[in-house]
């Protein structure tokens, strides 16, 4: 009974441990083949993205950092490789200063991997601020809102940009973000311009996708990690989304195991202050 | 928008109007006297809440907060994430404490501008919950991924904590981890509950009809759609297709 | 805001040289001036004289909200929105109801015959008022040639009675080499009314291509046709977006470029209250003094670092990797990913104290709670894959996607509905200067 009673009080310490000790060791040890169940969402970006134009650009919109790169970096990936293995151009716009790199970094590597040529097959901007600005402006004049990509050159003299004028040229945006900031494509673009939005949200940010996804404003949501790990299974890619998945199982079952414990702690303690 | 403002001028014109208890809003008067039991200082967070509405919201709070505060020279930290917002708040502060007749209790260096950059700002709150040993704290404004990380901080330090913020994604972690949490539109209500003044009851009331009207017209809308799933009357159907289209359907 | 709309849209397009530093000085006058102005003002006047100011820069967004549609494009309008409507009544007409065979409509049963012929008849009328939105977008592309052509030689006219050279022109943003303003708007307006054109005749080939899957029965035909006409209701709705640009359109950037300046120069104002504060904090050795120091050595690392990065060009090579390398992609990244990751951390040991059985509700909640971090991972999809056919709804996976797509997606509307209303009546008391409080009861 005493060791019940003691259950209601774990000390936060151990628990950081053992949870730091479970997701290190199923994400480095251990690639289990567990059954990924694609979800609609999934499904209707993935289909987004396969009925686009090869004559129009794929926005990137680049909103993570750091702290949610584990996130947002393999769904950008993940559909960054479609993009790519379909001949789909891709533009990354970062407003983040350190996702500008990272993201760079990432599409960088894929695109040596599967052959494709900066300039040619895809672009990249620099870190920009007033995203609303930007937006507003690269709708009538994007030449004119960003003349020139992140290694200083003019849009004229890239391939894959010169002819990118105004939103007519825009075949989709993949929005891959921590934060509420699907709003500011949907009421800018998506509505007015009817261009399809894949929203890419952190897991905290998933429940709200489900409402613009019913209402039709975005065509299909990877959501957070598990969202990149179904969206690599259809691809026939499995990456680091997958890996990592295995690992979040681990750290729910346990997450679920500790509320366990801490209830059965609470009642006996209630118990015993009953007696 | 007009029944907002024809409830503004009804409640101005002496109607009296009623709003229910909000548990939140009522605990910051045990929190303050909390602070000033311990003789330890308070922490209000705005978040990463640039000039909007919602910080303006918040900097309403703020001075009702220091109102009481200042009556038993109880320390306010204000720690501000936006340059512009710092501003606003330093002076917000100063006219709280001058309206109570406590000019001097007013400490610039208790509103200080950390940093734009969300991780950043959350750090140097924490430093500040841990260094201070604050006795409550109060979250008012837009927070997003720090919220886990500041409550839990000010839980551990043993604060209590009152929380309020537009944003749904982050109510269920304040849920988790504050002892009061204001949810959805009552954060907006908060500045006509805590000052009762006639005006922000109006507008009070005025939102909540609006809602109602909006209520109505989902159920309008609800109705309509399942009508013209069924009907093989053109007229009905073309009557109904305008409808929904004119609100943007 | 509205004083700006005397202004031609085109000054607020960036400039270099003397024109620039002449803004410069012009805007720095009027400031200074309704500085002086708010100073010498008695103090009764001064609240009113803000509450005015207030009002007025509302009332720019509320009138170019309301604002209709010019002049020119009332009639294409109004046949653009009826070609939409009849789009959509077609749509509507061959969706397929209840009762009917599941993914079409059956000419045989259920009113299915009358229901085609009368998409056929919308399709028709589509047409009709297509062709005549056309016609009045033709009519009003030629008359707007007309007016630019003119301007074009009143343009030349002038450059030439003040001996304007071409460098002068150049310096003025435009490919064209063209002076007069005026002209330029008018250039683009035949430009959007010849796009509005070529894309009506896309949408009405379209439109005609979808009316032959009408006869088809077969139900891949008419989702076919359902989805063309869609989005040709679609297109339609955005040909009339592009040719009702008001004249206040063009004013709003500007009027958002003001804040983001405003901004800016506020951040010069928080990193002095910074320095103020920790200055202070060194100066007197307070307690933990050393975390002022640490803040003063990363403000003064880093910004001399990005400026040697950026400004120094014949640096030695090590000069790149350090600032790039070890301060931001090695220390300021690592530190962000630590703060956030602290995260998982807190999000265990707060649902660990939070999730306790206290009642009922409190129960329901950590059933939806362990039902969705279960549902939503490989392990629990693996714990309930086997149950098939009719027990298939007891699947994890799809419990979770019912309450994830149901029950929390009505509470969030709910929800936002709310806040969206309360921000509505806080942003009306803030603009009608109808808010209370200490901040703004207080005498200016």
């Amino acid at each position: 009974m005493d060791f019940l009673v003691r259950l209601h009080k774990i000390d936060r310490r151990v628990m950081y441990v053992v949870l730091a000790a479970v997701t290190t060791t199923i994400l480095y040890t251990t690639w289990l083949r567990q059954p990924i169940e694609v979800t609609p969402e999934v499904r209707k970006a993935y289909q987004t993205v396969e009925h686009l134009p090869k004559n129009k650009i794929v926005l990137v919109s680049i909103w993570w950092g750091p702290g949610t790169v584990a996130e947002n970096r393999p769904q950008m990936e993940a559909i960054v490789r479609h993009c790519f293995k379909r001949g789909v151009p891709v533009v990354i716009l970062p407003w983040d200063q350190v996702g500008s790199n990272l993201a760079y970094n990432r599409v960088e590597q894929v695109a040596k991997e599967m052959g494709k040529v900066y300039g040619k097959d895809w672009a990249a901007f620099g870190f920009r601020p007033a995203a609303d600005q930007a937006v507003l402006g690269l709708r009538s004049d994007f030449q004119g809102t960003f003349k020139r990509d992140r290694f200083n050159t003019p849009l004229s003299e890239i391939p894959v940009m010169k002819n990118v004028k105004n939103w007519q040229q825009i075949g989709a945006i993949v929005e891959t973000t921590p934060s509420g900031t699907v709003g500011l494509w949907i009421n800018f673009i998506g509505q007015p311009y009817k261009i399809p939005i894949i929203y890419c949200p952190t897991g905290v940010m998933v429940p709200e996708g489900y409402n613009f996804l019913d209402a039709g404003q975005i065509k299909g949501m990877l959501p957070g990690l598990i969202g990149a790990a179904k969206y690599e299974y259809i691809l026939k890619q499995p990456g680091f989304a997958t890996r990592a998945a295995n690992a979040l199982s681990a750290s729910h079952v346990l997450i679920i195991l500790l509320i366990i414990l801490g209830n059965l702690g609470y009642i006996a303690a209630g118990r015993r202050e009953n007696r | 928008m007009a029944i907002i403002l024809y409830k503004i001028l009804s409640a101005r014109a002496g109607k009296q109007l009623f709003i229910r208890r909000i548990p939140g809003l009522s605990a910051i008067d045990e929190a303050v006297g909390r602070g000033t039991e311990l003789g330890r200082p308070m922490l209000f967070s705005m978040g990463l809440s640039g000039l909007g509405i919602v910080a303006i919201q918040a900097l309403s709070i703020l001075g009702h907060i220091i109102k009481v505060a200042a009556r038993y020279r109880t320390r306010i930290l204000i720690p501000v994430a936006d340059p512009v917002l710092y501003t606003i708040a330093e002076e917000a502060a100063r006219d709280a404490y001058e309206s109570e007749g406590a000019p001097e209790a007013f400490n610039r260096d208790d509103v200080m501008f950390l940093t734009g950059d969300q991780f950043a700002y959350a750090s140097g709150v924490v430093g500040i919950l841990n260094r201070e040993k604050v006795s409550s704290v109060f979250y008012f404004g837009d927070f997003y991924a720090e919220s886990l990380i500041l409550a839990e901080n000010g839980q551990q330090v043993g604060a209590i904590q009152v929380a309020g913020t537009p944003q749904i994604m982050q109510i269920p972690f304040f849920i988790a981890a504050c002892d009061y949490t204001i949810i959805g539109d009552e954060y907006y209500a908060a500045s006509a509950y805590l000052s009762r003044e006639p005006t922000l009851l109006g507008s009070l009331v005025g939102q909540d009809f609006g809602k109602a009207i909006i209520l109505g017209i989902i159920i309008i809308g609800v109705i309509s759609a399942g009508v013209l799933s069924i009907t093989t009357n053109s007229a009905i159907d073309a009557m109904l297709i305008r409808f929904i289209n004119a609100f943007g359907g | 805001m509205i004083g700006i709309t005397m202004i031609p849209a085109e000054v607020f397009v960036p400039k270099s040289g003397t024109m620039l530093w002449l803004l410069v000085a012009a805007m720095t006058a009027v400031s200074i001036l309704f500085l002086v102005i708010l100073t010498q003002v008695p103090s009764r006047y001064r609240k009113p004289m803000v509450m005015a100011a207030t009002f007025i820069c509302g009332w720019f967004y509320l009138v170019e909200f309301a604002i209709p549609s010019p002049r020119d494009a009332v009639t294409a309008n109004s046949y653009l929105r009826k070609a939409e409507f009849n789009l959509r009544l077609a749509e509507h007409s061959i969706t397929p109801h209840y009762g009917d065979p599941r993914g079409r409509v059956d000419p045989k049963i259920n009113g299915g015959a009358e229901r085609i012929k009368k998409a056929r008849e919308s399709v028709d009328k589509a047409h009709l008022y297509l062709s005549k939105a056309a016609e009045e977008i033709a009519r009003i592309r030629v008359l707007r040639e007309k007016d630019y052509i003119r301007a074009c030689d009143e343009a030349e006219r002038f450059k030439n009675r003040y001996g304007l050279t071409e460098k002068m022109i150049e310096r003025s943003a435009d490919d064209h080499k063209i002076i007069d303003l005026r002209t330029k708007a008018l250039k683009k307006r035949v430009s959007d009314l010849g796009e509005a054109l070529s894309k009506i005749k896309e949408n009405d080939e379209a439109v005609m291509s979808a009316a032959a899957g009408l006869s088809d029965s077969s139900a891949s035909k008419q989702r076919e046709a359902r989805d063309v006409l869609s989005a040709a209701a679609d297109g339609v709705a955005l040909i009339r977006t592009s040719i009702s640009d008001n004249f206040l359109t063009k004013y709003q950037p500007p009027a958002s470029n003001i804040l983001s300046v405003i901004y800016g120069f506020s951040i010069g104002l928080g990193i002095l209250s910074l320095m103020t504060i920790h200055g202070k904090n060194i100066a007197k050795a307070r307690p933990g003094y050393y975390n002022s120091i640490a803040f003063y050595a990363a403000l003064i690392i880093m910004a001399v670092a990005a400026f040697l990065n950026e400004y120094w060009k014949s640096a030695p090579s090590f000069v790149k990797p350090m600032f790039q390398e070890v301060l931001f992609n090695g220390a300021l990244t690592s530190l962000q990913a630590t703060m956030f990751s602290l995260v998982a951390f807190y999000i265990v040991s707060a649902a660990y104290r939070a999730f306790r059985i206290k009642s009922a509700e409190s129960a329901l909640m950590m059933a939806a709670a362990f039902i969705v971090m279960l549902g939503i991972v490989p392990v629990g999809v693996a714990m309930t894959s086997g149950l098939h056919g009719n027990l298939s709804w007891l699947r994890l996976d799809n419990i979770q996607n019912w309450i994830m797509t149901v029950p929390n997606m009505a509470a969030q509307r709910g929800m936002a509905f709310g806040i969206g209303v309360g921000g509505l009546a806080m942003a009306l008391r803030i603009w009608l200067s109808l808010e209370r409080g200490s901040y703004f009861d207080k005498q200016m």
